[in-house]
Order: C-alpha cells, then structure tokens, then sequence
C-alpha cells in the first residue's frame, strides 16, 4: 500500500473537515482556508525535515494550482512543471496532478501529462473525503511518483540535467 | 463575511508562498552523513565502529567505556552476547574489546562468556554468606546450580572469601562443601543428643532419619564426638547401609549380664544371649571370657565352674559306686547331646580318689554309671543266671544249642568245645579290659565295645579269629542262645533301690539301656554257668551211668516180670469173641497191657537211648509215640530200627511180638542190658504182694467203682492164681470171667453192684435224687463186696493150705 515514510509524512498533514467544491461559495471559502493551513504546515513540514520538494500556487478562486516540483538523484536537481484543476466534484474526486514537461516520455502517465496514480491512490482518497485536501493529494500521489519514476526516467535517459539554478 | 473570508484566504495564500520560500534549513541529511563517513573511513582517517543497523558509530575507546557502564550497570556480571545486544554492537567487536578490556582492569574475569568484576565477586561471596547462614551448609554444586557460573570459579570465590565474607569451615572431606560453625553445632549436638539417647543397638541409617543430619557429615562429627569422649558408645562399620552404633550402655548392661549369668549359672546360653542382642553367641563367648576355659557346645558354653559341678556330682557318683544322670543336674537348656559332650569332658578330668581313670560305662548319653554299681546290681542275677542255665541244661536247650553250632562248623565236637572254651575265656579277657578303659572317653570306649561285639559274633560263629579271618554268614550262623533275656535283667535291676526315685518315664529307657549293655556279658556268663552245669551233669553221668544203667536193668527187669506174670494171667481169658464186644476179652486185656507196661518199657528204653546219645529229650513229660519216633530217627543204625519195631509192637496186640521186639531193643547192639530168667519163687512173692496191694487198696477205697474194681481183680487173680491186669472198663469181662467160679449169690450181688455203679456212672449229671439212692445203695452193699473179695481170698487161702 503506502510506504511507512509516506504514511509517516501523510499523518503530519492536517486534515480537513469542510465538505465543498468550487461551486459552493461560502463553504468553498472555509475549504480554501483548511486548504492552505494544510499546505502551509505540510511545507513547514517539509522544509524542517529537509525535503522541499515543490512550489505551489493558486488562482484568486483556487480552483488552479501550479509550481514546480523537483527531484534529487546523485546529487543533481531534476525540476519539473506541475499543475492541476480542482474538480468539479471536489472533493470526491481526487484532483489529477499533471507534469505536462514529462507528457509521452513514460507509460505512467495520462494524455495531457496526468500522471497515473497507483492503484491504492483512489481507494484512499475516496475512504478519506472529505478529510484529505491538495497536500495530501501532492504527498500521496505526486511524490511516491516521483520517487518511482524520475530514477527511471533519468537511467532510460529520457530525462536529463538541465544545467540550470532556480534559486 | 466572504469578502473577509477571502481576505482571510488571500492571507493564508502570502502565507503559504512565504512558507515555502523560506529557505530550508540546511542540514545533511542521514545519506549524506553516512556517505561522508563511509568516505572518511575508507580513507582510514576515521577508526570507528558501526552499530548493527549501521546508523550509529562508536569509537573503541567508547566502546570499552560503554562496555565497563554496562557491566557496573548490571551489578557487575554480564553476558557478553547480552553486551553485544544492549550495544548494539556486532560480537566480533565485543569480544575484541573484551580482551583488551581484562588487560586493562585485572579486577575483571572473563567466565563462561560473562564479564565479571569484583564487586559482583564480593557481591556472590556475601550472599552466600548469607545462604549459609540460613541454611548451615551449602555446597559448591549447589552453588552452580543457583548462579549458574562454573565450579571452579565459584570454588576459587568461595575460598578466597572463607574466612573473610564467608564465615564458614570447608568440609575436609568433601571440598566442596561448606558450612557454618553453628550447623556444625547444630548437628553435633543433634547426633550427640541421639547417640546419648540410644539405648539399644541402632542402624546409623536410623539415627540419621532420627536427627536429620546429612550422611556425610554423620561420621566426622562422630569422629569429633568420640575424640572428645561425649558419646558413650562404638559406631561398627563405616558405611551408612551398614554400620551401627551400640551404645556402651548397651553392651555395658549386655555384658553384665552375661557375666552374672556366667557367675551365677557357670554357663552361658546361646538362645539366651540372642535375646539380649548377642547374635554370634559363640564367638561373643570367645571375645568376652578369653582366659576361662570354656566348653563351646552346640547351643552353649559351659564354664570350668559349672562342669566342677557336673565333676562333683559325677566324682559323687563314682566315689559311692552308684550311678548318676547328669540330666538332673544340667539345666533344662542343654540337650542330651549337650549332656554327652558335657560328661566326656568332666570324664576327662574326674580321677578316683586312687588317682586313676574311673571305670564307668556311660548310657543313653547322659547317664554314668560305675562298674562297681554294675557289678552290684549283677549280684542278684547271679542266683537267677545258675537257675535258668540248670534249667536250659535240663531241658536240653542248651544241649540243642550246642549241637547246632556243631552242626554248622561241622567241626569235631570236643575240638570245638576246646575252641569254644578258650573263645569264652578270650571274650572275658576283652570285656574286662574293656570295662576298664569305660573312663577313658566316649570314642575309646565305643571302639572297644564296638570290636568286642564283632570278635565275639565271630566266636560265637565257631571260626577262631586268628585261623579264619573270613567270618561265616551270618545268616548261617545259630543265634545265640538266649538264656536269660533282657526284660529278666530289666525285672532284676529295676529292683535296685537307686532306681527306685525315678519316674517311669526315665527309668525305662536307662533299664534297657543298662539290661542291653548287662546282656551279652550276662548271657556270656548264663553260657559259662550253663556248660559248667552241663560238664557236672556230664561227669556225673559218667560215673553214674553205670548205676542208671542197673537200675534202668533193674527197672525194666521188674517190669517185664511183670508183664510176663500178667501175660500168664491173661492166658487164661478166652480169646473168643463175646458178641457185645467187638474184641475177645483176650485181645482186649493184652491191649491193654501193651498200652500200659510195655510202653513204660518202650519209654525207658527211648529214655535211656536219648540220654546216652545225648538226644534232646525231656523226661518229665510223657513220652508219646512221636517222641519215641524222633529218637529213632536222631540216633539212626540198628538203634533206629529196634525201636521203631518196639513202637510198632505197641500199637499192635500181641504180647509175644512186644517181647521179640524188646529182646531186639535190649541186645547188646542197642542198649546191652540183660534180662534175668523168670524166677518160680519170686514170681509168686510178687503174685502174692500184688494181691495183698489190691486188697489193702480196696479196703481202704471208699469209691463204689474202684472198690468193685479191685475186687473183681482180686477175685480173678483167685482164681486164676496169676496176676490180672485190667482197668476199670475191663470190669464185666471179669465177672463175665468169674461167673463159673463163684456161687450163684455171689455173683448176683457182685452183677448188681456193677449195675448200680453203671447207673451211678450213667446217670452222673441226672437228677440228683436218684444219684443220692444210687450212691446210698452202693455204700450200702459196699462191706458186702469187700467182704465177697476177702472172703475169697480167705477161701482160697484154705484151699492153698489144703
């Protein structure tokens, strides 16, 4: 199912309470807020154990999210593009986390550079609504992904270092 | 609200962009740490060593601190497997370090995979201490067992602490054990309390139930007891199944009383000391008296004390010449074997007052009895020894007995008698050489009697044992002769006083004993009587045989005469036959006569023959044809044939063949005796005596039948002038006879008379009535017979003188 680490980092997450979509006005405002307490706590999170992994942010409604996300192997930063809709149904369903730079490079992925989450991905997340929110959507889906896959990736040499510093 | 709200989102969004441009916080993360050591050790500027998961370092150094923390923290011992875990270590490293660590410390030991320091060593050593104060003793296995730590460690720890921690003895015989004073204490007085306590023999296994002291400790503790001289006793055997402890109480009290027994009884009881707790009576006996001289029998021991006694009733007994039963004086412990053994050995010691070997003879075991006593109550037998050996010489047993023997040696008869004789003399030499070594002891004196009975059986076989070693069966041997029998001792002796206060029970056997050992002597001597009588008879005979010779001639002279006068009487009868009667008076009367006189002649002459032939033969009884016939066939030649004519001519009825045969019997092949010629004159001296015999003999018959009898005899003797001979029967032949002789009334009242004394006869078991007339009538009539028979004779007197 999930690795003990993922787990690990999933129980640091706050969870959420407020069932509502994008639609729902007031409601979506209390989500937004949970949302971002979420977010901020699972970067803060993240900084303090030394695993920065993403840049994240949203449009004034916050139904679009996009950043950056990157991946260290043997010493060397792999980033990527990452962005992503919230559903209509939010938050049934889980958003698709897409990295359109990656788009055809590997089998695990959607048309559109959505990538395919694994098969515990959705079970859980249905289990979880509507407690689970975007972080728990960034460190359940999106990060194991990485860690499978950008390994891969670079070894098939599909991907390489692009000599370049974002900070 | 939502405007609010939205700013409030807004906020939270600045918040989050801010959140994640803070820097992160530099730090390296544990794969960068564990690649720059892993670089810093490959490039050997680092000496550490990994934990287990790899994620932890320890220098050596700390690794050794860490250890010695553990081992204090653990109370000074620890595993080192356990040391290896706690750590977190790999054992490699651990074991490593270990050594270096005993380097280092010399206080701390390596046993058995275990760290162990001093103080854990001070911490053991005083809790043993502490178990052997609970617990009195403790030994090192047990030890083991508790801590778990070798042997030899816990030894060496022990001992190196005795003394000092541990305020224990180390047992010396078993190093291994330790124990405290007060255990010792405590078992010492336990078993000293026990041993004191114990009255009785007791198995230490026992004691040790008892008291509870552990087997090992039981007998240094003893040993200590018995140095110090607190135990009043022996331990026997050193092994716990085996030994037992007997206190001296015990065997104190056990051999007072065997010597109050002893002093008091002079002996000493097997059954008796089994039941004070002596099993092995006679080697106890042996071990307690080693200076007395005791006799060991079979079931006790008898001291020097108690056989004087037996000595002074037995020197007693010897010194009176009477007898003595040492039963009587033995208590009822000792058997008669005992009693045996007892009196052989006081018989060894016991002299006359002369100083020399008593002679005694010992009987039933038990019972001694001097030869004087026994020549004493053999005095009265004496007297009764000549009467019966005269009586068995008169009988001619004696005799008989001789002949047998001859007959069976088949030897020479007066050699055999010589040899007899000095047989005889050389059994008495024997029996009172025997006799007199009777003192010297059971053995001797068994042997002796034993070789003197077989010698004498041997004689008594005929075969001198020094011609003929081969002794003749004895199945062909004749018995001896019995002459005077054991019940006749048994009668005689039992009336010797000293007897007298036996009981029946006892005297009995002694009796027969006595009677059996007198027998053969006493018979020996009944034999000797026996031949000494019959020598006298003998000799006698031989100077008297001539006169027995002519009286027998005189004898049968005056018989014969006799037989010849009534023979001439009987002439007279006729030798018609008389219809009644189926014989003729003649026959019946020369019957008669035959059975009478000729057979007083036969028997004489049987006699006489008997005699000279030495033929058994018994005077005083009837002598009866058979008897005669065993003569003739024992003497055999002509004599055999003479008489068995002479017997013939008895049993037949003819005078003249009676007269033929005696001639045959007394010529002088037989019995060469002489018979004188008829003498006219003293033929009718003795007709003339006959008659007045008769008449005198009916004068003086008061018995009707007689007087008739001699009567009618007188009557014909009168007439006849020859001497009749006939018995009562013959009667009426008489009258039938006298009938032509005698007037008419005369011979009616003689017939009557004889009718009378017939019908007196007849009707003897009748009425009584009629007996009383008859017998009234016959007294009555009898002067007139008796006158009838005088007055004949009267008559006839007249006529002689005429």
């Amino acid at each position: 199912m999930v690795d003990d680490s993922t787990r690990k980092t999933l129980s640091c997450i706050p969870l959420l309470k407020t069932k509502a979509g994008p639609r729902e006005k007031d409601l979506w405002v209390q989500r937004l807020k949970e949302e971002y307490q979420a977010l901020i706590q699972y970067v803060q999170n993240n900084k303090t154990a030394d695993n920065d992994w993403f840049r994240l942010e949203s449009n004034e409604q916050g139904t679009r999210w996009f950043g950056k996300c990157w991946y260290i192997h043997n010493l060397l930063k792999y980033e990527f593009d990452v962005e992503f809709d919230i559903p209509v149904t939010y938050p049934a369903t889980a958003p698709e986390i897409a990295l359109p730079e990656l788009d055809g490079k590997t089998a695990k992925m959607y048309r559109g550079g959505k990538i395919c989450l694994t098969d515990h991905f959705k079970p859980l997340w249905a289990r979880n609504v509507p407690k689970f929110g975007i972080a728990h959507a960034m460190a359940l889906g999106l990060g194991p992904w990485l860690a499978v896959e950008i390994p891969d990736l670079i070894e098939k040499g599909v991907i390489q270092y692009k000599e370049k510093s974002d900070v | 609200m939502t405007a609010v709200e939205w700013e409030e989102v807004k906020r939270l969004a600045a918040g989050f962009q801010r959140a994640q441009l803070i820097s992160t916080t530099q730090r390296l993360s544990e794969r960068n740490c564990v690649e720059i050591i892993t670089k810093l050790v490959d490039m050997k500027l680092l000496n550490i060593i990994f934990t287990n998961d790899g994620k932890e370092y320890v220098t050596p150094n700390q690794l050794v601190t860490e250890m010695k923390d553990e081992l204090i923290v653990n109370g000074g011992r620890i595993n080192i497997t356990d040391l290896a875990k706690v750590l977190n270590v790999d054992l490699n490293h651990i074991t490593q370090r270990v050594s270096e660590l005993l380097k280092q410390d010399r206080t701390i030991a390596l046993v058995g995979g275990q760290l162990i320091d001093q103080t854990y060593k001070t911490h053991l050593a005083e809790e043993i201490n502490e178990i052997l104060n609970q617990q009195g003793q403790i030994s090192v296995g047990q030890l083991t067992n508790q801590y778990d730590l070798p042997t030899e460690f816990l030894q060496e720890v022990v001992e190196k602490n005795l003394g000092k921690i541990i305020r224990a003895k180390q047992d010396r015989q078993d190093p291994k054990v330790f124990f405290t004073e007060a255990f010792v204490a405590r078992n010492l007085a336990a078993i000293r309390g026990a041993l004191i306590g114990t009255m009785k023999p007791t198995p230490v296994n026992t004691l040790l139930n008892l008291c509870g002291v552990e087997d090992h400790l039981f007998f240094s503790l003893v040993d200590k007891l018995m140095f110090l001289k607190q135990v009043p006793g022996t331990l026997s055997g050193k092994q716990i199944s085996s030994s037992m402890y007997v206190p001296s109480i015990y065997s104190k009290s056990q051999s007072i009383w065997v010597d109050n027994f002893y002093k008091q009884n002079g002996y000493l009881e097997y059954d008796a000391l089994a039941q004070v707790g002596i099993s092995d009576g006679q080697s106890f006996v042996r071990k307690h008296f080693p200076s007395e001289n005791l006799l060991l029998l079979s079931g006790a021991a008898v001291g020097p004390l108690f056989l004087g006694q037996v000595a002074a009733c037995v020197e007693e007994a010897i010194n009176s010449s009477t007898w003595t039963d040492i039963m009587t004086v033995l208590p009822s412990v000792f058997d008669g074997h005992d009693g045996e053994q007892i009196l052989n050995e006081v018989l060894k010691t016991v002299k006359t007052p002369g100083g020399s070997v008593p002679s005694v003879k010992i009987f039933n075991g038990t019972i001694l009895v001097t030869m004087n006593f026994l020549n004493k109550i053999t005095i009265p037998l004496k007297d009764v020894l000549q009467k019966r050996a005269e009586q068995c010489v008169a009988s001619g047993a004696f005799q008989q007995w001789q002949v047998d023997r001859l007959n069976v040696t088949e030897d020479n008869g007066k050699r055999e008698e010589f040899k007899d004789e000095k047989v005889d003399k050389r059994d008495e030499r024997r029996k009172k050489a025997a006799g007199g070594k009777g003192g010297g002891g059971t053995q001797g004196r068994e042997t002796k009697t034993k070789s003197t009975k077989k010698k004498v059986r041997s004689g008594r076989g005929g075969a001198d044992s020094d011609e003929d070693e081969n002794p003749v069966p004895s199945s062909r041997k004749p018995s001896i002769l019995e002459i005077v029998s054991t019940e006749d001792i048994i009668g005689i002796i039992s009336q010797e006083q000293s007897f007298s206060n036996l009981d029946e029970e006892d005297k009995t056997p002694l009796l027969k004993e006595i009677a059996k050992h007198l027998h053969v002597s006493v018979n020996k001597t009944a034999l000797e009587i026996a031949q000494s009588v019959l020598e006298n008879t003998m000799s006698n005979n031989v100077g008297a045989r001539r006169k027995t010779r002519n009286d027998l001639q005189e004898k049968l002279n005056n018989l014969i005469t006799n037989i010849r006068l009534f023979e001439k009487g009987l002439k007279s009868f006729s030798t018609d036959v008389v219809p009644p009667a189926k014989e003729s008076p003649h026959s019946q009367l020369s019957k008669y006569l035959l059975k009478t006189f000729c057979t007083d002649v036969a028997n004489e002459i049987a006699g006489f023959i008997a005699q000279e032939r030495m033929l058994q033969w018994d005077s005083s009884k009837d002598v009866l044809q058979e008897t005669r016939q065993k003569i003739a066939q024992d003497s055999g030649g002509s004599t055999k044939e003479a008489i068995l004519k002479l017997n013939k001519s008895l049993v037949g009825s003819s005078i003249e063949e009676f007269f033929s045969a005696i001639e045959l019997a007394l010529g002088s092949e037989v019995c060469d005796i002489v018979i004188r010629k008829p003498d006219k004159k003293k033929e009718r001296n003795m007709v003339f005596g006959h008659r007045q015999a008769l008449l005198e003999q009916m004068n003086l018959s008061q018995d009707p039948a007689e007087v008739l009898h001699t009567a009618s005899i007188v009557l014909c003797q009168g007439v006849t002038q020859n001497m009749v001979h006939a018995s009562g029967r013959h009667v009426n032949i008489l009258l039938a006879y006298l009938k032509p002789y005698l007037p008419a009334a005369t011979n009616a009242t003689l017939q009557q008379y004889y009718d009378l004394v017939l019908k007196l006869l007849s009707t003897a078991e009748s009425s009584e009535a009629e007996r009383e007339t008859v017998t009234f009538q016959l007294q009555e009539k009898m002067p007139v017979i008796k006158e009838i028979a005088n007055t004949f004779k009267k008559s006839e007197n007249k006529e002689q003188a005429s």
